[in-house]
């Protein structure tokens, strides 16, 4: 792995050079790595719109990060950055237009045999932003949990028969005391839950084919705050129990902060800052991450009178790259901090 | 734990709840307030709480003079909410619950059902042959008619008890309202089985399939629903012989395309929201999806549109058969009753009227049926 940024052409949309960095330390030990990884909207593949290309949007343009075993990337940006676009195209529910996925060393982008597929959908896991939309509204707890179990047959007495039953009956109701809900709440339905205990169901979902890495879409930005701090508490204590990885995306600066390990800043479909989370929050050093960083309410209100909002000038930024528009590849300013500035 | 969850419990050991909940008060209240809940307290309670009432209320107004060790948890609070929930009932079950306050639908379920069950022991309860025809007993009014027993003795059948009377050939009238009734009520089955067998595949396969396929079967699908179906049963006529197998082939090709298009658009709407987009995380095949996922949630839709089609397709035949291209000439359907009838209308109006006003309770009773589960299931249509 060289330490060096190369410059590729876009292919559709932008002429601009854009850069991938190769920006992680070789020594890690990496699950998942993510290499120009490219999703253009209308391109004719998945949208209903501009067959020929004309209104494409790319809405993840070149993007590279990796994420170590048991570690948490947070992925902060604003509205429409494209950070769902990327946690989706991991999980391969969107079309990959350009770049590599590489999960354990494997590139996931291309595989479509069944067995392939099936393989990594129990390693790859997605916790969902919308816990009221996330649960079939027709299916039971039990159901909805099983989902996995019923797919991979994880149901070790074969398929069927009442034996196969008690054993899923009893592997839900351990699912359910992990997620912190009592297992007699399998037969109600979801609209019987609130939201915490929604995600809940969604977590306990998700961990039920027992994946090592799992993509968190937002997994709190629909929740109230009192339970915000539950179901991020209850992410981190079963990454400790479990050793998963997380990738963490949110536009809420101060629990991204607060669960993860690194942080990686997108906006406009670019990472323009990654680094470890007390360095990006400490040390923040391209001016669209000063700016979000800015904009977080301080908890104590003599700070909060004292605090500023930066704004971002995206075009005196880029008057001060002089050319080149705004792809600017990104450099290690400190070690293993980064950031997409001259 | 938030100030409403702490009681001043054990301010007097033993005293009643009611009484505790005027300290309450009375700690709460400003100065004049304080006076008017005591006012109350004095005529409520009992000497000795009215006293306690008192302590509490003049004392230190300074919430720190409470000590502390008298703060404890009230036993409501810390109890486990979860186990306070209302028992669960399945969808189906709620439905039922609500559909039951709706009496004019379960009426009109109640009407469709004694249809079906008389018109299908047709062969039983008819009282003569539909098809013998017995020209001097032509059209005989009802016996019950004011002037009917002359007419009955006039052409010498009086012990002939005609109940909607005969046609043109003497033919019983209500035994072929029965076969015909039947007729309509079969064409409504066989209606429900295409909608569902056809429609619904149709258009779960096209809602689920790639843009390539889903393309391709709405092209079909154009094409098909601009033949008119009249057309179409035209041209059945010249490959079958008119009857109820040439009315079912036309119907199999042309009925099942607005159930298609409803379950193409639902599909289309379920397939992006995220409890299907976990399942295709969570490996489930695309077969599976359509059964598991999106056709429960459907179910609502199909149920409804099914009611609102089938009078339709009933309509379909009844129309079909009056024009003379439906039921083969001899048997009986409410159409080909209807269209003898009206030749008829001005001398003797009963042999239209009577098939008329069975076709509209038909109609009507499936109408209503399908308006209340339509509240039922799907509330958000109603208006």
């Amino acid at each position: 792995m060289s330490g060096t940024n190369e410059i590729v052409g876009t292919t559709v949309g932008t002429t601009v050079g854009v850069a991938v960095g190769r920006h992680d330390e070789p020594a890690r030990d990496e699950l998942l790595r993510v290499e120009g990884l490219t999703h253009v909207y209308g391109d004719g593949r998945n949208g209903r719109v501009g067959r020929d290309g004309r209104g494409a949007t790319p809405a993840v343009d070149h993007i590279s990060f990796s994420i170590a075993r048991g570690e948490t990337l947070g992925l902060v940006g604003e509205s429409g950055c494209g950070k769902s676009t990327t946690g989706r195209m991991i999980v391969k529910l969107l079309s990959i237009t350009s770049g590599r996925v590489l999960f354990d060393g494997r590139d996931i982008s291309g595989i479509r045999r069944r067995a392939d597929v099936a393989a990594f959908r129990r390693q790859v896991q997605m916790i969902f932003q919308d816990p009221y939309a996330s649960l079939d509204p027709h299916a039971t707890v039990r159901d909805i949990i099983a989902e996995g179990i019923d797919n991979f047959h994880l149901v070790s007495s074969g398929r069927g028969g009442r034996g196969a039953r008690a054993e899923r009956a009893e592997r839900v109701a351990e699912l359910l005391d992990m997620v912190g809900l009592r297992p007699e709440h399998a037969d109600r339905y979801p609209h019987e839950f609130s939201g915490g205990q929604r995600q809940r169901i969604g977590i306990a979902r998700a961990l039920a084919v027992d994946p090592s890495f799992v993509v968190c879409d937002e997994p709190i930005s629909a929740l109230d705050v009192s339970i915000q701090a539950q179901i991020v508490n209850l992410l981190q204590d079963l990454q400790r129990r479990r050793g998963l990885t997380y990738l963490f995306i949110a536009h809420d600066l101060s629990m991204v902060r607060y669960i993860s390990d690194r942080i990686a800043v997108m906006w406009k479909g670019r990472i323009v800052e990654t680094g470890p989370a007390d360095e990006v929050y400490g040390n923040p050093l391209h001016p669209y991450t000063r700016s979000l960083i800015s904009a977080v309410p301080e908890p104590d209100p003599r700070a909060e009178r004292a605090r500023r909002r930066v704004e971002f000038d995206a075009e005196a930024f880029a008057a001060g790259l002089g050319g080149g528009g705004l792809a600017v590849p990104l450099r290690e300013v400190d070690p293993g901090h980064w950031a997409a500035i001259a | 734990m938030s100030v409403a969850d702490i009681g001043i419990a054990g301010v007097v050991p033993g005293e009643i709840a009611g009484v505790r909940h005027g300290v309450e008060h009375g700690v709460k209240r400003d100065g004049e307030r304080r006076d008017d809940v005591r006012g109350v307290e004095r005529d409520v309670t009992h000497d000795v709480t009215r006293d306690v009432t008192r302590d509490v209320a003049d004392g230190p107004a300074d919430p720190a003079a409470v000590p502390d060790a008298l703060f404890v948890p009230r036993a409501a609070a810390v109890a486990d909410h979860d186990a306070a929930d209302v028992p669960h009932l399945s969808h189906a079950v709620q439905a039922w619950l609500r559909l039951r306050h709706n009496k004019t639908a379960i009426a009109a379920a109640i009407v469709l059902v004694s249809l079906f069950v008389v018109a299908f022991s047709a062969p039983v309860l008819a009282p003569a042959d539909p098809n013998a025809q017995k020209v001097e007993y032509a059209n005989l009014p009802p016996y019950w008619f004011s002037d009917a027993a002359e007419q009955y003795r006039l052409i010498g059948a009086q012990n002939q008890h005609f109940v909607l009377g005969t046609d043109q050939f003497g033919r019983d009238l209500l035994s072929r309202l029965l076969y015909g009734t039947r007729i309509s009520l079969t064409i409504s089955l066989v209606a429900a089985v295409l909608d569902i067998a056809i429609g619904v595949t149709w258009g779960l396969v096209s809602g689920l399939a790639s843009r390539r396929v889903d393309d391709l079967m709405q092209r079909v699908l154009e094409i098909i629903s601009g033949v008119p179906s009249l057309i179409v049963v035209v041209l059945m006529l010249l490959v079958f012989q008119p009857g109820l197998v040439s009315i079912i082939v036309a119907m199999a090709i042309t009925f099942w395309i607005t159930m298609a298009r409803v379950v193409r658009g639902q599909t289309l709407q379920i397939r992006s929201l995220e409890y299907v987009q976990a399942a295709i995380v969570l490996g489930t095949p695309r077969a599976a999806i359509a059964v598991r996922h999106v056709l429960p949630n459907i179910l609502n839709l199909i149920i409804i549109r099914l009611m609102f089609s089938i009078p339709t397709a009933i309509f379909f035949e009844t129309f079909l058969s009056f024009i003379g291209v439906g039921m083969k000439i001899p048997n009986a359907s409410i159409g080909t009753l209807l269209n003898d009838g009206f030749k008829v209308v001005r001398i003797y109006p009963y042999q239209m009227w009577i098939p008329a006003a069975v076709l509209c309770v038909i109609m009507l009773s499936f109408n209503l049926c399908a308006d209340g589960l339509r509240d039922v299931l799907d509330p958000k249509m109603r208006g």
